[in-house]
């Protein structure tokens, strides 16, 4: 524990290095998460979100595997425990919701046999008083009339319902850290929405800290306290939320959020887009990795590897991360992204579908 | 003819399917086996009643198929002879049930080289021609019923293993695996509470398919004198038999053949609902009936 940060962190992830044979995939990712904060990742398909999530938690298959870092949840390493002993951690302190709620739940079994083995696999009550625990559960995350509804099998429900059994599997032992691994795309945008409510109403209430894994800023926007971005398994910025959505520091943050489209955007014009391709996996090139797409980039940029420092000042909006980290030599500093927003945005994308 | 389009959902026999009957083969199974297991109360005369005095007796009212060549009562020595036939063939199956199971889901599960040298070694053992390995095994530990039973169930684990770990692949890499070891639960807890339910289907459809090798096995290894020793009799056995009088009594040879043939194509009609679609839904819904009375 460093002094340096007042809230030890409960989540410290440490240089995890994440590879697929002896491709690396996931390169130097360091992220803490306080007691209850929720930090979001985002970044494009492929840019190793999920991978780092699933590390985490020691999910990964072969042949991908974990290469190096640390992974310490209340300063324990995860990725050095044995195999006994990550099963009594995972469920119980760290726990985890998944994309798809259609095939995350045992299909064969009934939502009650699977929320009371969830809450008996860590916690050393009778099947009768696990029985009204998961009734406080489902009732918890909204499943109406909570006791018939244990008998029902996973295909009885709608895709929101099944992920809110799923929600209140992964919070059945009250865990410190959940993590979500794109937890509202499978569902539509009504859904979304309410299982953005209960996930932010429970964690509030329970004092859960989380990860949010997602590719949907707005998400994001709505539910983090942090935000790290993604690009070619690099953390390449994290910052504070309300400072992140301000004024985005990495030059592929900000095409991120200028590329993204909202209810309100003019659909006569392109869609502004990213142009070129994220580097391919194993033939990284030298220096910054999204230099090729990156409209600010020099040679100086092509050199060494660049690490994540922090940039300008103390955070607008009083927030506690403060300052913002980059892994950029040419940042958009203050007065360039507060010079002419417009027109950065139009440098940074462009539109390239044709008229 | 738009309707007609619609209507061509695959429900064979729709009004057979919600009464709940069971398809034919399956039916026609039970009652070979049911036959069989109540032997004694079909047929009065023993498998090994001698009467020399009626050889080669043609079917009358008190010897339904006739007698053979020492007068005793051939529909006795079918039955008698069935119930070692399905009893080698059930105990085989089990066998390569379990066996093949654990095999095939060690290696979904471990993956990597252990996954490797375990399909090797599946390949490898169906690679060998399975009398040629009954003969070797029987001429090391000698004929008896066990030792039947244990080659023929040995021979049969492999394509067991095989599908087991192709189903098991198939289920592990769903979310509901995954999520449960996220929650703490073990593999073996997993693999034995969750997957192993939801790949039954598969396995019991492979475990029919089986069956028939177990029963054609069993009646080739018998015929050629490898299996069932006399005075002992099964349905290998009595075909051997009858087949050195196939000119002077024709059904000698024929019934036990008959049977065969019958008792292998059941199976194999049964394999295949069971590896249909719509069977491993009704499967399921078996599965979770059974669950539900247990609560």
């Amino acid at each position: 524990m460093t002094a340096a940060s007042p809230p030890a962190p409960l989540l410290d992830v440490r240089d995890l290095e994440v590879s697929v044979g002896k491709t690396p995939v996931v390169r130097s990712v360091s992220f803490q998460l306080a007691p209850g904060e929720r930090l979001g990742i985002v970044g494009e398909s492929g840019s190793g979100k999920t991978l780092t999530a699933l590390s985490v938690i020691g999910l990964h298959r072969a042949p991908v595997r974990v290469s190096g870092g640390q992974v310490l949840l209340n300063g324990t390493d995860l990725l050095a425990m044995r195999r006994r002993e990550i099963d009594k951690v995972r469920g119980a302190r760290i726990s985890m919701i998944y994309q798809d709620p259609a095939t995350s739940l045992d299909p064969l079994m009934t939502i009650g046999a699977q929320i009371t083995e969830a809450i008996r696999l860590h916690e050393p009550v009778s099947r009768a008083q696990a029985r009204n625990r998961a009734v406080e559960l489902l009732g918890d995350v909204g499943v109406p009339s909570p006791r018939e509804r244990l008998g029902a099998y996973p295909h009885e429900f709608s895709g929101g319902m099944r992920q809110r059994v799923m929600i209140a599997i992964a919070l059945a032992c009250q865990p410190e850290v959940l993590l979500c691994d794109e937890p509202t795309t499978a569902l539509d945008v009504t859904t979304q929405a309410l299982v953005l409510d209960l996930l932010d109403r429970l964690c509030r209430e329970h004092g859960v800290a989380s990860v949010l894994i997602t590719h949907d800023l707005a998400v994001a926007s709505g539910f983090c306290d942090k935000i790290a971005v993604m690009y070619a398994g690099q953390v390449v910025e994290q910052a504070a939320a309300t400072d992140f959505f301000e004024r985005p520091v990495h030059p592929y943050s900000a095409a991120l959020l200028s590329a993204s489209v909202d209810l309100a955007a003019d659909i006569s014009r392109p869609l502004p887009t990213i142009a070129g391709q994220p580097p391919v996996a194993g033939s990284l090139p030298a220096g910054c990795a999204f230099r090729s797409r990156c409209p600010y980039a020099d040679e100086a940029c092509a050199t060494g590897e660049i690490e994540l420092h922090s940039v300008g000042g103390p955070g607008i909006g009083g927030s506690e991360v403060g300052v913002a980290e980059a892994r950029c030599i040419r940042p958009l500093t203050d007065n360039a992204s507060r010079g002419n927003r417009g027109q950065q945005a139009a440098r940074l994308t462009q539109g390239v579908i044709d008229g | 003819m738009a309707e007609a389009v619609i209507a061509a959902a695959p429900v064979r026999h729709p009004r057979r399917a919600r009464l709940g009957i069971p398809p034919v083969s399956a039916l026609l199974l039970l009652l070979i086996v049911l036959l069989c297991v109540c032997a004694p109360l079909v047929v009065s005369a023993g498998p090994d009643q001698i009467d020399p005095t009626h050889p080669f007796a043609a079917a009358t009212g008190q010897h339904w198929l006739g007698t053979d060549e020492v007068g005793r009562d051939l529909l006795s020595r079918l039955l008698y002879g069935g119930r070692l036939t399905l009893m080698v063939c059930a105990g085989s199956v089990a066998l390569a049930f379990v066996l093949g199971t654990v095999w095939g889901a060690t290696a979904a599960d471990r993956g990597g080289w252990v996954d490797e040298i375990l399909m090797r070694g599946a390949d490898i053992t169906m690679a060998i021609p399975q009398i040629l390995f009954a003969l070797v095994c029987v001429a090391a530990f000698g004929a008896s019923l066990l030792s039947l039973t244990l080659i023929t169930g040995i021979l049969l684990t492999p394509s067991s293993a095989r599908m087991a770990r192709s189903v098991t692949i198939q289920e592990t890499g769903l979310d509901y695996y995954s999520a449960g070891i996220a929650y703490g639960a073990g593999k073996i807890r997993l693999l034995s509470t969750e997957v192993l339910p939801n790949i039954f289907p598969a396995l019991a459809s492979q475990a029919a398919i089986n069956a028939a090798s177990a029963i054609i096995l069993e009646a080739s290894l018998s015929f050629v004198g490898l299996g069932v020793q006399p005075p002992q009799t099964s349905w290998g056995v009595l075909l051997q038999q009858g087949y050195g009088y196939l000119y002077n009594d024709p059904s000698y040879a024929l019934a036990p053949a008959i049977m065969i043939l019958l008792t292998v194509l059941c199976l194999n009609l049964v394999a295949n609902r069971l590896s249909s679609p719509g069977a491993r839904r009704a499967a399921r819904r078996a599965a979770r009936g059974g669950r539900t009375v247990r609560k």
